[in-house]
């Protein structure tokens, strides 16, 4: 009985707040999904702050510090450098972050783009793109972005490429499948017949009834690219030492782990806490876009 | 349905040459002189422009590029590796029972570990169990493989001594660290695929009256709700593979494992081209038959697609 009450006022409330108002108020009652969302936005503030808010100087190093064991003065020890790792981490959260929302932010730029064109005008351009990602799809996502990555070299802006060429073929498979189905429904015929143009047709009336799906996966998206980046850079690629970047930290620490473990735990901790957050706001946001799938 | 198969086998055709252009383009750009890395820092400059042309590195893209397809789609040769001097294939195909054996193991791990741990999730659905595993899970997704293996490695190897820390040397005891490493992600991913998937299925209506008709809680789950939640859980072990096959790159250089991605990340630094194209190519092929298997499975399970081929065929 009661849930029946709330249901309609629920539909009271989505009738004043429009669609997005209802993502987000279903989106605001998730627990799991705004403890994900809070710490997410902290770790941000922390990325861009990181030059203020350091305890140390990232770059400073000291001899006496060697592998120093993490105490009250240097909470997260110091690396082989000693340097006070706490203070790497927080200046490095700057690189991973920042190639992981760029990577994924070029992939889905370039995969709406090319989703919406496939998906709304089909027949030989379909065929011809479908057939193009096809081949990108056969390698495996890990191998293309390390040959990608060492054919550019390293730094932040190849490394984003390399990246997000990987990303690309699934959003235009999510976005063209979604849009399909819309397509066909009674308002874009509507739309069609009044004269929109296509432009407007993409853009406010296929795009908005068919982009849940690649949000959500965006979403998901960011954690799964701060993964790989970080395995490129522990493989000798990507970001490069002395950048202060967690995967390069890993790498760098990864030859005195048996003795210094603490070189590598805590960078590694921060990737999983970072991955851990988006993926948990990127389940609640796949809960509220598509509340069936809920309960 | 053999029709379809032999469809997809020779559209692999132009796959695997689009592979190859791709590849080959993205290592004509690799910076570096694979005759100066070669012949050494101690090469004088009459040398190492004798062995460019040699090589064949002074001529046009096009014309290197139509050397590479002729060579390896014409005469199905990969070429021989600048670094050693042995064929490609033979390395690769040396090393590929490594990078095979840990990339399948995790593979039944994911499934067999990973699908259980879903249903269980699902049939207790919101009860402890299933917000313990679903917490697992999620933590699962988030870890870095590389990282784990190295925190494995730190407690299971070095603390406790129970396991070797690297290397093929004491046979199976060498792949648990790797593979559990590899598949940590993948058993998690699969659990909350099927978790989601089953879900799903037990809020049908069929499912309903499965129950009401009185069958047994074992019945309507293993009978009714399992094989109709596993054909989207199919697509995700395709995809998983091609995670294992990217993974074990990563895993195998943090185990100093003499496998094919070893073998590929030690070609990219001393710029030994044919093996990292080789290596891309065979690790495509595989992928590429993989995914073509998932999709005949994915007939088999479903009745409704086995029926659209048969249907169709008899339409011809």
């Amino acid at each position: 009985m009661s849930t029946a009450v709330k249901d309609t006022h629920a539909g009271v409330r989505s009738r004043r707040q429009g669609q997005f108002g209802q993502v987000m108020h279903r989106l605001r009652k998730n627990k799991v999904a705004m403890v994900g969302l809070v710490v997410l936005l902290l770790l941000i503030l922390m990325a861009i702050l990181s030059p203020y808010i350091t305890p140390y100087d990232y770059a400073k190093t000291s001899k006496a510090n060697r592998y120093a064991l993490p105490s009250w003065e240097h909470l997260f020890g110091c690396d082989a450098m000693g340097r006070d790792i706490l203070s790497r981490i927080m200046y490095g959260a700057r690189a991973s972050l920042w190639l992981g929302l760029m990577s994924t932010l070029v992939a889905t730029v370039v995969g709406v783009l090319l989703g919406s064109l496939v998906g709304y005008y089909g027949g030989k351009v379909d065929n011809i793109v479908m057939r193009i990602l096809d081949i990108i799809q056969a390698i495996p996502g890990m191998l293309l972005s390390i040959a990608i990555s060492a054919a550019l070299g390293s730094g932040i802006g190849n490394t984003i490429l390399a990246l997000s060429i990987g990303g690309i073929p699934m959003t235009v498979r999510l976005l063209r499948g979604s849009i399909l189905t819309v397509r066909k429904q009674e308002y874009i015929e509507a739309a069609e017949k009044i004269n929109c143009s296509k432009w407007r047709v993409i853009t406010s009336h296929i795009l908005p009834n068919s982009i849940a799906p690649v949000i959500v996966s965006v979403t998901m998206g960011i954690g799964n690219t701060i993964l790989q980046a970080a395995s490129l850079s522990y493989i000798g690629l990507g970001v490069q030492p002395p950048t202060p970047e967690w995967g390069a930290m890993l790498s760098e620490g990864k030859s005195m782990i048996t003795k210094y473990p603490h070189l590598c735990i805590f960078p590694g901790l921060a990737i999983m806490l970072v991955v851990l957050c988006l993926n948990m706001l990127g389940d609640g946001l796949r809960d509220a876009m598509d509340p069936k799938l809920k309960n | 349905m053999i029709r379809y198969i032999g469809k997809r086998l020779l559209w692999m055709i132009p796959v695997m040459l689009g592979i190859a252009i791709l590849i080959f383009s993205i290592m004509y750009i690799c910076p570096g002189d694979p005759a100066s890395s070669l012949l050494g820092p101690s090469a004088s400059a009459v040398e190492l422009a004798a062995k460019r042309e040699e090589m064949g590195l002074n001529d046009p893209y096009i014309v290197r590029l139509g050397r590479y397809l002729y060579q390896t789609f014409i005469k199905f040769d990969l070429g021989t590796s600048y670094k050693f001097g042995t064929s490609v294939f033979a390395g690769l195909m040396e090393r590929m029972q490594y990078t095979l054996v840990i990339a399948l193991l995790c593979m039944a791990l994911q499934v067999f570990v990973g699908t259980p741990l879903g249903i269980m999730a699902a049939t207790h659905h919101n009860g402890v169990w299933d917000r313990v595993s679903m917490f697992l899970a999620l933590v699962g997704v988030s870890i870095p493989a590389f990282w784990l293996a190295l925190m494995l490695v730190l407690i299971f190897a070095v603390n406790l001594g129970w396991l070797p820390t690297s290397g093929v040397s004491n046979g199976l005891a060498s792949f648990i660290l790797p593979c559990i490493a590899n598949s940590f992600a993948g058993i998690a991913s699969q659990a909350r695929h099927t978790r989601s998937s089953m879900l799903e299925v037990i809020r049908s209506d069929y499912i309903v009256t499965a129950k009401a008709k009185g069958l047994s809680r074992r019945t309507v789950l293993f009978k009714h709700a399992l094989p109709n939640a596993l054909i989207p859980i199919i697509t995700i072990v395709g995809n998983g593979m091609g995670m294992m096959l990217g993974g074990t790159v990563i895993i195998e250089n943090v185990f100093a494992i003499p496998g094919v991605g070893r073998y590929m990340t030690d070609a990219i630094n001393s710029r030994d081209y044919p093996v990292v194209m080789g290596g891309v190519l065979i690790l495509g092929l595989i992928f590429s038959l993989i995914m073509l298997l998932v999709d005949i499975v994915y007939a088999f399970v479903d009745p409704r697609i086995k029926a659209q081929y048969e249907g169709r065929k008899g339409k011809k």
